[in-house]
């Protein structure tokens, strides 16, 4: 899908070459979209990991302060055989929960105030695995390149519906006197891209990030063995209604879908209805692995088109 | 003169093949080693969390004796059992009688405002999950190594280094059903 996204801005940006047919520009609008992107993933590896530091209310948890929490993470860090994380509390009475960190090893998991005080401890922990199968599946780096794409799509496009704007097209036509209709038909198919490639792209983002939120949860059920408690924590998050944003990036990562300001409501949604994934977790009466939630999320879901995971160990 | 070489350069590539296999069945060995360590950390924690747990409840649960003396007798079989099996089973008792001891305590109020008790709670509850997580791992590995013993040809050569088939840490059946609880 990421190649499929970068192919999109390439050949966006080789449009924008005054002389298509030569097959220069599409090389060269390939190597700027391939740069853009680079030069964005390098910003998001030096700076991706100070995302929760930037969080105004959150807070580091030391094990003195929260034992049950820390005790709950040292678990999964066992059952996952990931490093252990860096806990944060977020001071808000949300229900939320995310993971972030480039890397294992720099990982962190953060848990919202409200989230902390509302469930027991299963429950707790049934969420954490989630946050933790997101470290393991390498998905906080994932999305960050998939968003990325997005954004260089975004941006390609836009340069490009601009330079038609500000007079790209007029040159284009007194340039080539001969070409007459073809260019026509060539400036409207990149017209078209240029609105569509944008929508596409974000279609692709989010259903990306949907499938991933089903793989952390069945990655996170092999670690628990416990499939209830997800589902009743995900029940109670479910009733939450308190906004809470934790920024676009990190958004990919949370339990549930954070409940954004009114006007970015309409985006279209990173994770898969609740109820959807509540179903698959009750309907888990075979087995509490890895392979039974494939299997009852291929009976639920109706198809079975989730990427493949690395299985614990 | 060529055969020499050649039959030389056979028995060469034998013997990397044979220190292949070989380092192949260290690693894992070591592994499963590893693993073991990993749980016995989690046993030897919970054998000291016991007494402390023992002592608190003592002037409290009044009515309770008998399930401590239980417990107590219960801690110190899987203290002194040797082999992972003798362990394993000596273990999953302990672990009935703590969760056993564990409702039975429901009926103190006392002890639930207690923040000595409540924390020896968490950690015994931790210890125990710690301890179910570590032996599913330690059992896939252990199956890992005794595959890879018993796949000819390899069998031939664990015989002669004498590579034995490690034991897996099973609890009683209930036990190994038992999603990790947070009740002790």
């Amino acid at each position: 899908m990421g190649l499929l996204m970068m192919v999109l801005g390439a050949a966006i940006g080789a449009f924008l070459d005054p002389n298509p047919a030569s097959g220069q520009g599409a090389i060269s609008g390939l190597f700027i979209a391939i740069i853009i992107w680079a030069i964005q993933s390098l910003f998001a590896f030096a700076g991706g990991d100070q995302v929760i530091l930037r969080m105004a209310n959150a807070r580091e948890v030391r094990s003195e302060e929260d034992k049950e929490l820390y005790n709950i993470i040292e678990e999964l860090s066992i059952a996952s055989g990931l490093p252990m994380p860096k806990i944060y509390i977020i001071n808000t009475p949300a229900m939320n929960a995310f993971a972030t960190g480039m890397n294992p090893k720099k990982s962190v998991v953060a848990i919202t105030k409200g989230l902390r005080s509302r469930l027991n401890r299963q429950e707790i922990q049934a969420v954490m695995a989630h946050e933790m199968s997101h470290i393991h599946n390498r998905d906080v780096r994932y999305m960050t390149f998939a968003s990325i794409m997005l954004g260089t799509i975004v941006i390609i496009s836009e340069i490009l519906l601009r330079s038609f704007i500000w007079g790209g097209g007029n040159r284009r036509s007194s340039d080539n006197k001969g070409g007459g209709a073809a260019q026509i038909i060539i400036l409207a198919v990149v017209i078209l891209l240029a609105i569509l490639a944008p929508i596409l792209a974000r279609m692709f983002y989010f259903s990306l990030s949907r499938k991933r939120e089903y793989l952390a949860d069945a990655i996170s059920v092999s670690f628990t063995r416990d499939p209830i408690s997800l589902a009743n924590a995900l029940e109670k998050i479910s009733g939450d209604n308190t906004l809470f944003d934790p920024g676009k990036m990190t958004a990919a990562m949370c339990i549930n879908k954070p409940r954004l300001k009114e006007h970015k409501e309409n985006l279209a949604s990173t994770h898969p209805p609740i109820q959807k994934r509540i179903a698959i977790l009750r309907a888990m009466s075979m087995g509490t692995d890895y392979d039974t939630y494939m299997k009852v999320y291929a009976s639920v879901i109706g198809k079975n088109d989730l990427p493949k995971g690395k299985k614990k160990k | 003169m060529t055969t020499t070489w050649i039959i030389i350069g056979i028995i060469a590539l034998l013997i990397i093949w044979i220190i292949a296999i070989y380092n192949g069945m260290v690693k894992m060995r070591n592994k499963v080693d590893k693993e073991w360590r990993n749980i016995d950390v989690q046993l030897e924690r919970r054998y000291s969390l016991i007494p402390n747990l023992v002592e608190t409840v003592k002037g409290y649960a009044t009515h309770e004796q008998e399930t401590l003396k239980k417990v107590t007798e219960y801690r110190s079989a899987a203290m002194n059992a040797k082999s992972v099996a003798d362990k394993a089973n000596a273990n999953s008792m302990l672990s009935s009688a703590l969760s056993g001891l564990s409702v039975q305590l429901e009926a103190y109020p006392d002890l639930k405002a207690n923040t000595n008790f409540l924390s020896l709670q968490e950690e015994l509850a931790s210890t125990e999950n710690k301890i179910s997580f570590s032996r599913s791992i330690y059992n896939e590995v252990v199956m890992q190594y005794n595959n890879k013993i018993q796949i000819f040809p390899n069998n031939i050569f664990a015989g002669m280094f004498s590579f034995k088939e490690k034991e897996l840490f099973e609890m009683s059946s209930e036990q190994v059903k038992e999603v990790p609880k947070v009740s002790f």
